[in-house]
């Protein structure tokens, strides 16, 4: 950058000069120290040499300012034909410290001197030119110059401030560079003469930012003045310069400016408040935090025991549950009876039942409650006893005359399924169910098939399989349904196999169904065989068919077969 | 140039410029209100950017008549160059001086 101006060596110039003076300010290449001495070398030099090179020896002429400036440095060049002048010869002012006797000349001279680094001069006498240099380098704040110019030092002597520039260390911090730290002892503190420091608290793994300290205040002071470890750290947020204060420097800053010690009560009333308010508000946001915690904790703990609760409530309903089929099945002769029941969840829906009944008849029940789990389990509970019940009350209450075994079943079922489906219709559950009555003597089977997948007569004189499928609606759908009973006669050898569709419909690991021919196939390979072979054969081949497939649905079995006479 | 009364103070604001140019518009005013005023004075330095041995020569000046006349004048806020060129000359051992115009006022109360 280089600028430079000729005006007529006058008084009226002055104007120009300083219009000057602000185009190169506004060039902003200059420090602010360096445009300080631009102003000082025009209104102390260049009017000088109006004042005495021209006014005062009556000569006219031109003064000529260049102004450059390079790498930081600064270079005024005035160059005029004026009586020569050379500022670096005046005599020092004398600066006596009465006021009355305080002379004012020589002032101006003195201060550009002091204020320069250097000061160049050139008189050519063959031409008359004058050519004055002056060099100005940019400085950075000197620590004496803070000292002098921080309000924190006020009322020093310039002693005190020489000793405390001697004492007091200056010090670089890098960016995010840790000057205290938390909890560490310390006999220093403090002032920063550039740039922030930020304070803040170490809890747990996170920060509490208490401060941010800005140039000419003191940071770390309460340590010295408590004698305990640092209360927060400190930390560079910039590149920051700051000037290390000794205890003895402290207790200096506090004795001769009185003004400090209100000042540092204050913050450090003021900082204590405000960082118990924001701990108090990070500690209430941590409990708010905790509690919540804690709420959640309690709820999954009240889950978990509602769990175990309802988990011994299956445990036990299961064992009522197991408690409902029959716990021996009674054999009657020449007849044997096999039965299985394995549900898939804890508790099922299939059941079956042998209903011991007068007579020597002998109620057969393979039943399918729709739906699983413990609704099903309570209709499982409902339609056995009401069935059972149904079936004894007329021996129960001591009739004589029993009904026909046909009448038997119907009156049975019908009471069964009109109870189910009026008093529990809102339930929309439904039972399939086969009820036979079995005189063992003679063979005949009366029975009514109410939407059961049918069950299966295995002939052992043809080898051939009989459907005894004579559908009759499900209990729980028609209240006032007839239910006809049919009749079939099993002769020796003969076998009467009732299963739910859980046999039929068991899935492998494919996903391929067991499906009624397989079990078709396995009937027609034991013609004769007494009930527990079937029952053996009849799992085994479910059993190899399913492989490691889970079992998908209840599963049971009930198997009659005749002996060979 | 500004100027108001506080209490029993006088406080006169100088402007940024206090070189030859503008001094012209400081000097006859400050004088005059010197003249009629008499008692405590405060100037507050506070926006002065620039002055040198002229301005100086006035301030010293009016030091001198209001010492004269038995007042006591004093500076304030006093900014970091404006400070050096006080220190250089030894002006700062001619005035009291104080961090701002608060602790200006503040020092004529006790």
């Amino acid at each position: 950058m280089k600028r430079s101006i000729q005006v007529p060596a006058h008084w009226d110039s002055l104007q120009q000069l300083t219009d000057f003076a602000d185009a190169v300010e506004h060039d902003g290449l200059l420090e602010q120290d360096q445009l300080f001495v631009l102003r000082l070398v025009i209104e102390e030099i260049v009017t000088n040499l109006i004042k005495y090179g021209y006014a005062e020896a009556e000569i006219e002429g031109l003064v000529e300012v260049d102004c450059a400036t390079s790498e930081g440095l600064l270079t005024i060049t005035i160059r005029d034909r004026g009586r020569p002048f050379d500022p670096r010869e005046t005599p020092d002012p004398h600066l006596s410290d009465d006021v009355q006797e305080r002379a004012v000349g020589g002032l101006g001279v003195f201060l550009v001197r002091e204020l320069v680094d250097e000061i160049a001069y050139n008189h050519d006498a063959p031409s008359g030119w004058n050519e004055l240099i002056i060099f100005k380098h940019h400085a950075p704040l000197t620590v004496e110059q803070f000292l002098r110019n921080s309000s924190l030092f006020d009322g020093f002597s310039d002693e005190d401030l020489e000793h405390l520039a001697e004492t007091a260390a200056e010090r670089v911090l890098e960016p995010g560079e840790l000057l205290f730290v938390e909890g560490h002892s310390g006999d220093d503190c403090c002032v920063i003469i550039d740039g922030q420091l930020e304070v803040y608290k170490q809890l747990g793994d996170e920060e509490l930012p208490l401060d941010v300290r800005q140039p000419g205040q003191i940071v770390g002071e309460m340590a010295l003045i408590d004698n305990s470890p640092r209360s927060a750290s400190v930390r560079a947020v910039g590149q920051v310069r700051v000037l290390m204060l000794t205890k003895e420097n402290f207790y200096t800053l506090l004795t001769r400016n009185p003004a400090n010690a209100i000042e540092m009560l204050r913050g450090g009333t003021m900082r204590l408040r405000s960082t118990s308010e924001r701990m108090i508000a990070g500690l209430q946001a941590k409990n708010a935090e905790l509690l919540r915690a804690y709420q959640d904790l309690k709820a999954a703990q009240d889950e978990l025991i509602r769990l175990e609760r309802i988990e011994q409530e299956l445990q036990i309903a299961r064992r009522i549950q197991e408690a409902f089929l029959p716990r021996q099945i009674r054999q009657p002769t020449g007849w044997q009876i096999a039965a299985l029941s394995r549900g898939a969840q804890e508790i099922g829906g299939d059941f079956y039942d042998c209903i011991d009944l007068p007579g020597g008849l002998l109620g057969l029940v393979v039943a399918d409650v729709s739906g699983k789990g413990i609704p099903a389990a309570l209709f499982v509970a409902l339609t056995r006893s009401l069935l059972r019940a149904a079936s004894q009350s007329p021996h129960a209450f001591g009739m004589h005359e029993l009904p026909a075994p046909e009448e038997l079943l119907r009156q049975a079922l019908q009471f069964t399924n009109g109870y189910i489906g009026t008093e529990h219709a809102s339930s929309n559950m439904f039972v399939t169910l086969f009820y036979g009555l079995l005189d063992p003597a003679s063979g005949l089977l009366q029975f009514v098939n109410a939407g059961h997948n049918p069950p299966l007569l295995l002939r052992a004189a043809s080898g051939s399989v009989e459907e005894l499928d004579a559908g009759e609606l499900p209990l729980g759908i028609l209240v006032e349904q007839p239910f006809m009973a049919s009749s079939v006669r099993i002769y020796p050898g003969d076998a009467l196999i009732a299963f739910s569709d859980g046999i039929t419909e068991a899935m492998n690991t494919a996903g391929d169904v067991y499906d009624d021919p397989r079990l078709l196939a396995v009937l027609r390979a034991h013609p004769g065989r007494p009930a527990p072979n079937l029952r053996d054969a009849i799992v085994e081949s479910v059993a190899a068919f399913v492989g490691d497939a889970p079992q998908a649905d209840d599963i049971t079995l009930l198997i009659v077969s005749r002996n060979v006479a | 140039m500004e100027h108001e009364t506080v209490g029993d103070v006088l406080v006169i604001t100088l402007p940024q410029r206090l070189d030859a140019v503008g001094l012209k518009d400081v000097e006859a005013p400050v004088a005059e209100l010197l003249q009629t005023h008499k008692g405590k004075v405060l100037v507050d330095l506070s926006k002065v950017q620039f002055m040198a041995s002229l301005a100086l020569r006035m301030l010293i000046t009016n030091q001198k008549e209001v010492q004269m006349a038995a007042g006591d004048m004093r500076l304030s806020g006093l900014q970091p160059q404006i400070a050096e060129i006080f220190r250089k000359t030894r002006f700062n051992t001619l005035f009291k001086i104080y961090g701002d115009r608060e602790a200006g006022l503040e020092s004529f109360q006790g």
